[in-house]
């Protein structure tokens, strides 16, 4: 059988030759998996709603040589409150890119894709909160592996109630082995709410009350923690922050 | 197989169009070779007075080759509409209509954070610096109907706010000739969104 089909979220298209695109899936079994759309630029194509950023479709696909081509799509959630917002949808782009960037086509993180749409959710049907974005990528860090030590420091194993974040040590560097290491510093207030946020629920992390300052300075170590996962190749991050500045100037 | 340096160099030339792999560059390049000398002379001259002639209009930004484009020199058209495209190919698309007799606004792409192009890298400066000066009544919103587009759309909304203008966006729903059991639900709905009285 040369059909197969999958359920997944749709992360990024690549526009290919007169209409065409090759469009990217985060898929329900963990993958990523890439297919052609013939047509699905043109504007009566049957293909191009669901074949559109963020959506959640089921896809059949037809494998032949090279990449497989769509032939059937049908959308299961288009998360139409999301594309409504701008601010959710800075957020929402930001969550397709970490798919794109993070997942490997055989990958098979099912947890990650539970996680990805688990928050797809929560933005469709609440407010977007800055901090519950930080909780959702450090909990996704998390699920990939990369889950960080904010109790012990992750050189000599002690205790810790400061220090620093050293990513590629495994997270939290205490002042006593910091000298053999660089990273950004962080104070037991920033280790307390970095453990809360890698245990709360999204809908838990919407209510939590966080100074300004402790805040910024967390999404600050969230941001580097995903600089250095990706290699420094997120682009959608820093108009997610665009679009929440010009928010801030609205209001 | 190794071909001559210069046809090896036209294909190269040829290769570098977009949507153009080595076999079709083959193809175009053997096609031009069979081509008539003056025919051929016509293709490569029609190529550099292309690109020698044509510029960017200072006010809209469309391609022209004449400074401003014979739109926004026309004293017949409209001044209190500005419609905002993304490339100059969607200007073309709307005249075809004959139904728009306001000025245009090509702002050269959309946002797009996956790609990294942001406002910044698009032709927004000179549509603010433009609505201060010509003060129009109404913006029209042409993007494309895809994430980008809204995304563009709704910044464009956003960063419009203070002027105090009108600013619409173009209708999106059910194509023309289709049939509505073939429609996906996204469309429709949109298309339920937008419904008006008759």
């Amino acid at each position: 059988m040369r059909l197969e089909k999958h359920t997944g979220f749709v992360v990024y298209g690549f526009p290919l030759g007169e209409a065409d695109q090759i469009v990217s899936c985060f898929t329900s079994e963990g993958n990523l998996v890439k297919f052609i759309a013939k047509g699905s630029r043109k504007i009566k194509s049957r293909f191009a709603a669901s074949v559109q950023l963020f959506n959640l479709a089921e896809f059949v696909l037809y494998k032949s040589k090279g990449l497989p081509y769509l032939r059937q799509a049908a959308i299961i959630d288009s998360f139409a409150p999301v594309r409504r917002d701008w601010q959710k949808s800075g957020a929402a782009f930001a969550v397709a890119e970490l798919c794109r960037l993070l997942i490997g086509e055989e990958a098979g993180e099912q947890a990650v894709f539970r996680h990805v749409l688990a928050y797809m959710l929560h933005l469709r049907d609440r407010d977007y909160v800055p901090l519950t974005f930080d909780a959702f990528r450090w909990q996704l860090a998390a699920a990939l592996g990369y889950g960080m030590q904010t109790e012990r420091c992750a050189i000599c194993r002690q205790a810790a109630r400061s220090g620093c974040m050293d990513w590629s040590q495994g997270g939290l560097v205490c002042p006593r082995c910091r000298s053999r290491t660089g990273g950004v510093g962080v104070d037991v207030r920033h280790l307390a709410l970095l453990r809360t946020l890698s245990r709360c629920s999204f809908a838990e992390s919407d209510k939590l009350a966080v100074n300004g300052n402790l805040q910024r300075h967390c999404a600050r170590l969230v941001d580097d923690l995903i600089f250095w996962l990706t290699e420094g190749k997120t682009k959608a991050q820093a108009f997610r922050k665009l679009f929440e500045e010009l928010r801030c100037r609205s209001e | 197989m190794r071909y001559y340096d210069s046809l090896a160099r036209l294909i190269a030339q040829f290769q570098k169009l977009p949507g153009i792999g080595s076999k079709t560059a083959q193809r175009l390049a053997f096609y031009i070779l069979k081509m008539p000398e003056p025919e051929v002379r016509e293709f490569a001259a029609a190529l550099v007075e292309a690109r020698a002639k044509l510029l960017t209009c200072s006010v809209c930004g469309n391609m022209t080759d004449s400074d401003p484009c014979h739109i926004c020199s026309d004293p017949r058209r409209e001044r209190k509409y500005i419609c905002v495209v993304q490339e100059p190919r969607d200007v073309l698309a709307l005249e075809r209509t004959n139904e728009y007799r306001g000025q245009y606004h090509v702002l050269n792409g959309a946002i797009s954070p996956l790609d990294g192009i942001g406002p910044d890298e698009l032709n927004i400066k000179s549509l603010l610096a433009r609505i201060r000066q010509e003060k129009p009544e109404e913006i029209i919103v042409a993007t494309n109907p895809n994430v980008q587009g809204e995304a563009t759309a709704m910044y464009l909304a956003q960063i419009l706010k203070p002027f105090d203008i009108r600013v619409t966006r173009l209708a999106l729903g059910l194509p023309v000739g289709g049939d509505l059991e073939y429609a996906d639900e996204m469309t429709l709905a949109r298309a339920l969104e937008g419904r008006k009285k008759i």
